[in-house]
């Protein structure tokens, strides 16, 4: 029983890494910019697949990892200056709508590039192992996910506090006029924040794959999980981004475990609970 | 606001007021696709009927996403929910007792699929806009998993055939052996027509209609009036589940064949497309939306496999610059040409 | 001497991420009776409104209407036993005619509001009724217009209609005159003293004319409290009142 409960917690642990990985930015970008992007996790998927041709290539996951993610954010960058920065002002209508068709043309754009079949990555040699905990036999590369995410935030948070860009940021989250009276471009900074976030959920499709692999059909899968945890944690709410995650980690390691056939409905499950108690989400507050 | 987002905000959100050229133009249009239809087996190939049978099919569902969308402002990301629902309980009852007639099956799909609707449009239609879109995508892929895990009753991926009697059962008495393809498509009409035309004589001409445009409009001033909003949109919401399961129960009858195909996310994004190429604002604009989709699922796939994409750039190009779809453009040529 | 007052709010209090905009309101009103809602801006009117119409919920404190506590109804029952209340920034439906605008207000008033067996068209007796009201506020030759068209000082007009429309036991009008000129001031004074009838009355202006022309009775709020109530002649004497609100020229 030990080692069921252990191998649920580090599964839990995993699953709360990646699907907070993946809406981070999603909720953040909605919070600070007003924009919904139904195109999110398209780069989530994107990510999944470029790291796939640079592992066939270079035979290296940590070069996919380490040029995937970039590669993936740079491409949303320039979607951003052509496409999305005239939606902020439009209306969520508007965006879905168009994120949603941009979603539905990257997902094509992915077939006719890369076909209609799922690949895998082989997780590099180092991490390919397993090891023992408490009489569970655990999946080294679980570990290194886990350990990723939590490096990737620390470094965020101390980018956000403890740096002065980090400040500026924040504070154009809150007071965008201010910060743009006192000088600063703050469109950039929210391109900045944009880039963050899509950065996140493509690092998240790379560090994925090895577990998962990578498929036609992940983005929605993954849009499906993002808007579970950001509707659940309240949109804009990263702290309930951060613990919606956790409950959805939570459910669906231990439910895999457990109740493996129907563990497929427990985020959904989640999703209701929490919206029957509080329906704006965890976090949630009614916009203007 | 910037020029794009006036264009937006009249094209898409503007229903309101036609002047009485705007009128006597729309009920032409109206009767001259209706027409068209109805009279498709007449002039049109075997094949060309067998497409436009789907293309209506898909033209109602698309008018039911519509009716969210224009009548209640409200993007349902989780439509096919219905359509798809529908489908698998239809086709499962042919399944399971053989044959049926076919009115039954229809009205039990209209009845059914609106309990579905106001089951999720309660969860719903209590939330403001982007709130309300991802939570119907979420319930969307919710029951897309139902259908997914189970496989042994909807087949999975691999769906369901081989459901369709050969004898199609109309009224207990009335049976036609082995129908064609015309006699199917204008039993599919006869029921279809009379649905959507029904719909929209309950949100055009009646005091209801009239209270889910003025809850569309203002909300606010019609909770101060008096109104019971959240009641308005939830009934308008089931409204449009029922014609959405009607359309759903026609495709399994008319295809012969329903998969998870019919029920999940590319599915609910495919209508969304359809409905704004064809154009949001007539009512019956998303039946041109999907008989294009038909016909490019024809002739442009013949060209690339990846036809899907141009559909999508289309459908992107359109909101951007031309919100109003293929009807928006017709009338505003209409109009320019009644100046 | 119980007597069921029409309005009745006890203990209202009301703050908006901890800064407090209503601070332990009391009041009471009789069926018919008119009163004045005046104070500086930012003193908590238009607050007070909403919560007594169900837009906010108050903090603490209980609202009752006709004697049955409304505090948790949501604004479209109260709205359904009898109280009618117009906005101070314009809200009607745009789309819609000023002749649709008033039948959206009296198919409710009448119960029949989402009827789906008649015809909107065959509707002759609510086409009557609604002609009636618009001629009421001076809108009968501008029926079928769409409101979006309308000059602003008509659309005032029409926002009078919809309450009326209702019959209400209590109307509440939220600066009815915000932005009129002082002739358009002039014939709405005059349309409202004419069509108020007995309705019961809460009127908040910042036009101390209009308020000394409609009101019975005047309520000074100020900072979120009632600073002074009475008579139009005990309040305009008060000192604090003057020195606060009616200027120091007053004085």
């Amino acid at each position: 029983m030990t080692s069921l409960l252990v191998a649920g917690g580090l599964d839990a642990a995993t699953y709360w890494s990646l699907a907070f990985m993946i809406a981070a930015g999603l909720t953040v970008v909605f919070g600070m910019l007003g924009f919904l992007n139904a195109a999110h996790t398209s780069f989530y998927m994107l990510a999944g697949y470029v790291a796939y041709t640079v592992t066939s290539i270079t035979g290296s996951f940590w070069a996919a990892l380490a040029i995937a993610p970039v590669a993936v954010a740079i491409g949303g960058l320039v979607l951003e200056r052509l496409l999305f920065r005239r939606l902020y002002a439009a209306g969520h209508t508007a965006q879905l709508l168009l994120t949603i068709g941009l979603a539905y043309v990257i997902a094509e754009a992915t077939k006719m590039v890369w076909g209609d079949s799922a690949f895998s990555i082989a997780p590099p040699p180092i991490l390919a192992g397993r090891f023992s905990l408490f009489g569970a036999t655990l999946p080294v590369y679980h570990l290194f996910i886990i350990a990723a995410a939590i490096v990737l935030l620390g470094v965020l948070g101390l980018l956000l506090r403890g740096t002065r860009l980090g400040m500026l940021i924040r504070a154009a989250a809150s007071h965008p006029e201010m910060v743009g009276a006192l000088g600063f471009n703050v469109r950039n900074i929210y391109t900045l924040v944009f880039m963050i976030g899509l950065y996140l959920a493509a690092f998240a499709g790379v560090v994925m794959a090895p577990m998962e692999g990578v498929y036609p059909g992940m983005a929605d899968d993954a849009l499906v999980q993002a808007f579970i945890v950001v509707v659940a944690g309240g949109l804009g709410s990263l702290p309930g981004a951060f613990i919606a995650a956790g409950l959805l980690g939570v459910v669906q390691g231990f439910g895999n475990i457990f109740f493996s056939s129907e563990a497929v409905f427990f985020p959904f499950i989640v999703l209701g609970a929490v919206l029957l108690f509080r329906p704006l989400g965890l976090f949630g507050v009614k916009s203007a | 606001m910037t020029m794009y987002e006036r264009v937006l905000q009249r094209q898409i959100l503007a229903g309101g007021h036609a002047g009485r050229q705007d009128k006597y133009g729309e009920a032409g249009a109206t009767l001259l696709l209706l027409g068209v239809l109805a009279a498709a087996p007449l002039f049109a190939s075997r094949a060309t009927v067998n497409d436009l049978g789907q293309a209506v099919c898909l033209g109602l569902f698309a008018i039911s996403f519509n009716i969210v969308f224009k009548y209640s402002g409200l993007l349902s990301f989780g439509h096919a929910a219905f359509f798809g629902f529908a489908a698998y309980a239809e086709a499962l009852l042919l399944q399971f007792f053989g044959n049926l007639p076919i009115p039954l099956l229809v009205l039990d799909a209209a009845a059914s699929t609106a309990i579905l609707g106001l089951a999720v449009g309660q969860i719903c239609v209590r939330r403001e806009g982007a709130y309300f879109s991802m939570t119907t995508l979420a319930i969307g892929a919710g029951l897309y998993s139902i259908a997914f895990k189970w496989s042994a009753v909807t087949g999975g991926t691999d769906g369901l055939d081989g459901f369709m009697p050969d004898t199609l059962t109309i009224l207990p008495g009335w049976q036609w052996d082995s129908p064609g393809i015309a006699q199917t498509y204008w039993l599919v009409l006869a029921i279809l027509i009379p649905s959507a035309l029904a719909a929209w004589a309950l949100l055009e001409l009646t005091p209801f209609g009239n209270a889910v445009r003025a809850v569309r409009q203002n909300e606010k001033r019609a909770k101060f009036l008096g109104y019971d909003t959240h009641h308005v949109k939830l009934a308008n919401f089931t409204l449009a589940a029922a014609l959405a399961g009607i359309a759903g129960a026609l495709w399994a009858i008319d295809n012969s064949f329903v998969s998870t195909d019919s029920i999940d996310l590319t599915f609910s994004t495919t209508v969304i497309i359809i409905a704004f190429i064809g154009g949001t604002n007539w009512y019956w604009g998303p039946v041109i939306g999907a008989v294009v989709y038909i016909a490019a699922s024809d002739w442009l796939s013949a060209l690339t496999p990846h036809w899907q994409i141009w559909l999508g750039l289309a459908f992107i190009l359109l909101v951007l610059f031309a919100p109003g779809g293929i009807a928006g453009l017709v009338r505003a040529g209409w109009r320019r040409a009644n100046v | 001497m119980s007597e069921i007052f029409l309005l009745n709010v006890a203990g209202l209090s009301k703050g908006f991420g901890g800064v407090p905009v209503l601070a332990n309101v009391n009041f009471s009103l009789r069926g018919g009776e008119r009163l004045g809602l005046i104070g500086p801006n930012g003193a908590g009117k238009t607050t007070l409104i909403n919560v007594i119409t169900g837009g906010h919920a108050p903090d603490s404190g209980r609202v009752a209407f006709q004697g049955r506590d409304i505090t948790s109804l949501p604004p479209h029952r109260r709205n359904r036993l009898g109280l009618a209340r117009s906005f101070q920034i314009l809200s009607l439906f745009p789309e819609m005619t000023v002749f649709e605008n008033i039948r959206n207000a009296l198919l409710r008033y009448r119960g029949r509001h989402v009827q789906i067996w008649r015809r909107l068209s065959r509707l002759e007796d609510i086409r009557a009724e609604a002609a009636h009201y618009a001629a009421l506020v001076g809108l009968g030759q501008a029926l079928d217009q769409r409101v979006d068209t309308l000059p602003y000082g008509e659309a005032r007009r029409l926002d009078i209609a919809l309450v009326l429309a209702q019959q209400p036991e209590l109307m509440i009008l939220d600066e009815p005159a915000a932005g009129l000129s002082a002739s358009e001031t002039r014939d709405l004074v005059a349309m409202l003293q004419a069509t108020i009838g007995t309705c019961a009355l809460i009127l908040v202006e910042h036009d101390m004319d209009v308020v000394y022309a409609l009101a019975d009775r005047i309520m000074v709020l100020d900072y979120g409290s009632v600073l002074a109530e009475g008579t139009p002649a005990e309040v305009s004497a008060n000192r604090q009142v003057r020195r606060v609100y009616l200027g120091a020229a007053a004085g």
